[in-house]
């Protein structure tokens, strides 16, 4: 029999004898007859052993690394994990249950997450943060779409020094809903505000640290703004956000990023973790869960989703987003490492980070490299003098996994996981391999 | 706030506070330099781990008992898809990293592409959306291009007056135009309503099958030949699969372009509301159109294609869900075609046996087989039907989805799924039997309810109308 179901054999037949059944095929009566055959599905069970060991030889296939010592970043970093961060995402409670539509049976889930938003909107400092998106492209398509539907505008400046694929994720959903996506200007790898707008933009976004490792010119933003019904929108690495200056601060009015950085696994790309904040203002119309504080009949203090007529089950075609399933257990699994970091932890690995991209772009400077702009945090562009073909596999003979090109940079990135001597020894192989020593 | 019944937030088990930051580093510009440290609390790891513990004992799960939640389809997760998918060779790899260094996550993503295709009966499939409502605009994305190319201005998407609300949702995303169809007297599509609704506008039909009543539609294949003579195409809303998945490939019922919940039918878990993953699986004059980057078969070796003319483009940062999708392919591989087919019939069989079994103040609203779920109405009752969802709570069962689908009063829809023993089967009978007979005798006892649960009866109203989102920072 196959190994996941509930039912034995027997109680198969009871429930047959009791529902006064012969055969199954009296259930599937309203099935038309043409379709009865259609599909002869094959017995391919495999054992948990068999199974076991193909997934064993499959994620071995894969470089992971735990093989090579990583300097790639490019959106996704190689943080190190808290402990407790797998042992609660592990948790069966979190890890079966469905969106907490029963609050009195999920109070857990949707403390935790009411706690994620506080830590989030903490870190960027907006008030109104979601229950999660599926990742940073996406949320920051979805707060072009929010920045349309509120302005009724059509135009989008937007920073071109996204990481490589997002201006792409924003083309496809904007396409559609005719909203135009335009170029910032960008002078050092940092876009910036022009003093005068051709025309009057739904939403003006801007990235900190950027694709470049640098940081748009966000610190203009309240004095350079289109006018006050344009909406400011913030990319933001949140692990940055514990060193450099917050959105809100800035006076963006939303703010998104991915939630990766924060101390959840790298997973190959996904799944990773959506991050939308914005100001008071938005909080009927941004998109995704949010989870309420309310008191009970009792008077007792709880939790609830809460503005669900702005969601898809309710007001349907007319609905905010029609984003449903989220990322919730990786919100969870980043307010565990949050919890477990503290504001001083973060701190600290958000300083490392940033000590260590500075050594990073250091080690390059001394050889006489050029950067391509300042970086602010753990990752940097380079100006190689030529792309050696075999570049990626001569370090990974040595162990490491290098950087990636974009625009003909070379872009890597340097954490809290990295030493010095790591740092020192990566960037002098790079040289060898680049000046051909 | 305090009180012995309350849970303290993680902010408010602090004993310290972050200090004061120090001064900017010198590499750092004073504009950008974030004087003070984020306001999180500084805790013990014991404190932090207990914390979430006890969050955790105040969560429900499918481990945790019977989940009724119809079209959410909360089957068992296996235990060895959690163990396989936290393989380091798979959570310590990086979405930058050169082909040759992702040659397991090739052969993982081509092994569950030719599983997903067989089941839906479609050639080809992208297993790049993160949820089923991101599969659904992905499809509507594809099916607008391709009239675009065709020349043909579809600006229409139809959907049952029944369908689950991302349909519409993610139709209007995509650029269409909503329009609805109506339900007959037996709870299917109108066929009348929909002749007279398909038209030359007519991008696709959205249709989940069976659907939202947890009805099979019949006339399926008529169906489909009044929206391809349309000229439109045929979309399946996957969330309602698990009946069918293994027994009947929704490319054999006609349709052009399916979206899969392998949160739903393939024992992936939910994760209290995600990740999952929504594969979409897409016929042959769709295919092209299909999101970026893309799995393509080249002498035999699975390559990840960047580029592609007719694509709609890049949908999301990175990769798929990818160590959601090496638990859809444990359950696939552990279970094969015909264990597949099985839990179909199974969740069809429990489905039936729960509809039949019940009080008969609780019978179906439309006639018997149901497959997978079945809605009651409770508009006859003394209390509502979320009353009785609530009154579920104290007998440890997970209520069933409440007041959906729109189109039934006091609607309570319950997906028992193949999940439960027999015992527990008759335990939930029994339960909506008791709760039956305090239906009569007290109703008004029922607004107390739950009373087995540390809260009861949050307050929506006042959470909706002033909301409170985060907790204040305290000074």
């Amino acid at each position: 029999m196959p190994p996941y179901l509930g039912l034995t054999e027997s109680e198969r037949w009871e429930i047959f004898s009791r529902l006064g059944l012969e055969e199954y095929l009296e259930l599937e009566t309203d099935i038309p007859e043409q379709l009865q055959d259609s599909f002869q599905p094959q017995k391919s069970q495999l054992s948990e052993q068999c199974v076991t060991a193909w997934h064993q030889r499959v994620a071995a296939a894969n470089t992971s690394t735990e093989e090579l010592t990583c300097f790639l970043g490019g959106g996704v970093y190689d943080h190190h994990v808290p402990s407790t961060v797998n042992h609660f995402l592990g948790r069966s409670e979190f890890l079966t249950a469905y969106t907490p539509y029963q609050a009195e049976i999920n109070q857990g889930i949707l403390q935790a997450l009411f706690e994620f938003q506080t830590m989030v909107s903490r870190i960027y400092d907006l008030p109104v943060t979601n229950a999660s998106m599926y990742d940073g492209a996406s949320a920051l398509a979805e707060a072009i779409l929010m920045a349309a539907q509120v302005t009724r505008r059509e135009v989008v400046y937007c920073t071109p020094n996204l990481y490589p694929g997002w201006w792409q994720v924003l083309k496809t959903y904007t396409e559609p809903l005719a909203v135009e996506l335009k170029q910032l200007p960008t002078q050092n790898g940092r876009a910036y505000l022009p003093e005068e707008w051709p025309e009057e933009p739904a939403a003006v976004c801007m990235a900190y640290p950027n694709c470049w490792g640098a940081a748009d010119r966000v610190e203009n933003w309240v004095e350079r703004r289109p006018d006050e019904k344009c909406l400011g929108v913030a990319v933001a690495n949140p692990l940055a956000m514990n060193l450099l200056t917050p959105p809100g601060e800035l006076g963006f009015d939303v703010a998104v990023g991915e939630g990766q950085s924060l101390g959840l696994p790298m997973n190959g790309g996904g799944p990773g973790l959506g991050l939308f904040s914005a100001t008071e203002k938005f909080i009927r119309k941004v998109p995704g869960r949010l989870v309420g504080q309310t008191e009970d009949r009792r008077g007792n203090r709880c939790y609830v989703l809460t503005l669900q007529t702005r969601e898809q089950h309710i007001r349907r075609s007319r609905a905010t987003s029609n984003i449903c399933t989220n990322h919730a257990l990786m919100a969870l699994g980043a307010a565990v490492s949050m919890a477990t970091l503290g504001g001083s932890g973060l701190r600290r690995r958000a300083l490392e980070n940033h000590r260590r991209g500075q050594q990073l772009a250091d080690e390059f400077e001394k050889r006489d490299y050029a950067l391509s702009a300042i970086p602010v945090f753990n990752e940097i562009a380079v100006e190689l003098p030529a792309k050696p073909p075999d570049l990626e596999e001569r370090l990974a003979e040595s162990g490491w996994l290098g950087g990636y090109f974009y625009q003909d940079r070379y872009i890597c990135s340097a954490t809290e996981r990295r030493s010095p001597e790591q740092i020192a020894a990566f960037v002098e192989e790079v040289d060898e391999i680049v000046r051909n020593k | 706030m305090s009180g012995i019944n309350d849970s303290p937030l993680i902010f408010e088990r602090n004993t310290e506070n972050p200090a004061a930051g120090e001064a900017p580093p010198s590499t750092l510009s004073e504009e950008l330099y974030r004087a003070r440290p984020v306001d999180l609390p500084d805790l013990p790891e014991p404190r932090v781990v207990r914390h979430y513990h006890r969050l955790s004992r105040e969560s429900f799960g499918t481990d945790t008992g019977p989940y009724l939640l119809g079209s959410c389809t909360m089957k068992y997760n296996p235990r060895l898809s959690e163990q396989l998918a936290a393989l380091p060779g798979y959570t310590e790899t990086h979405p930058r990293q050169p082909a040759g260094q992702k040659r397991g996550w090739l052969e993982m993503l081509g092994e569950l592409h030719d599983r997903l295709a067989r089941l839906n009966g479609l050639p080809a499939v992208s297993l790049l959306p993160a949820a089923g409502a991101h599969g659904e605009w992905v499809a509507l994305r594809t099916i607008g291009d391709y009239f675009r190319d065709q020349g043909e201005q579809r600006t229409e998407v139809i959907v049952p007056d029944s369908a689950h609300g991302t349909n519409p949702a993610s139709a209007a995303v995509a650029g269409f135009d909503v329009v609805e169809v109506d339900s007959n007297e037996r709870g299917r599509v109108d066929l009348d309503d929909l002749r007279a609704t398909c038209n030359s506008q007519t991008a696709a039909l959205m249709l989940t099958n069976p659907n939202t009543l947890g009805l099979f539609e019949e006339d399926i294949l008529e169906i489909a030949d009044i929206v391809h003579s349309a000229g439109a195409r045929l979309y399946y809303d996957g969330a309602n699969l698990n009946p069918l998945a293994g027994r009947l490939p929704p490319g054999d019922m006609g349709f052009d372009v399916v979206h899969l919940n392998l949160h739903k039918t393939f024992g992936t878990p939910h994760g209290g509301g995600g990740p999952g993953a929504g594969p979409v699986a897409f016929s042959e004059e769709l295919a092209p159109y299909r999101p970026l980057p893309r799995l393509t078969k080249r002498e035999g070796e699975w390559m990840l294609g960047e580029e592609a003319e007719k694509s709609i483009g890049r949908i999301r940062s990175f990769a798929p869900n990818l160590t959601v999708l090496v638990r859809a392919l444990v359950y696939l591989q552990r279970m094969g075609e015909e264990g597949v087919a099985q839990a179909a019939r199974d969740s069809v069989l429990t489905a039936n046996y729960l509809a039949n079994r019940l009080p008969a103040e609780f019978q179906p609203v439309y006639p018997l087989p149901c497959k997978h779920e079945f809605v009651v109405s409770c508009a006859d009752l003394p209390v509502d039907a979320s009353d009785v969802a609530k009154r579920l709570i104290d007998f440890e069962i997970h209520p069933p989805t409440v007041y959906f689908p729109l189109v039934v009063e006091e609607a309570l829809m319950i997906e028992p799924t193949e999940s439960l023993s027999l015992r527990e089967l008759d335990r939930v009978v029994e339960a909506f039997q008791q709760i039956l007979e305090e239906a009569k005798e007290d109703p008004d006892q029922f607004k107390n309810y739950p009373e087995t649960t540390r809260i009861s009866r949050p307050d929506e109203t006042t959470a909706a109308r002033r909301p409170v989102l985060n907790h204040p920072v305290e000074t």
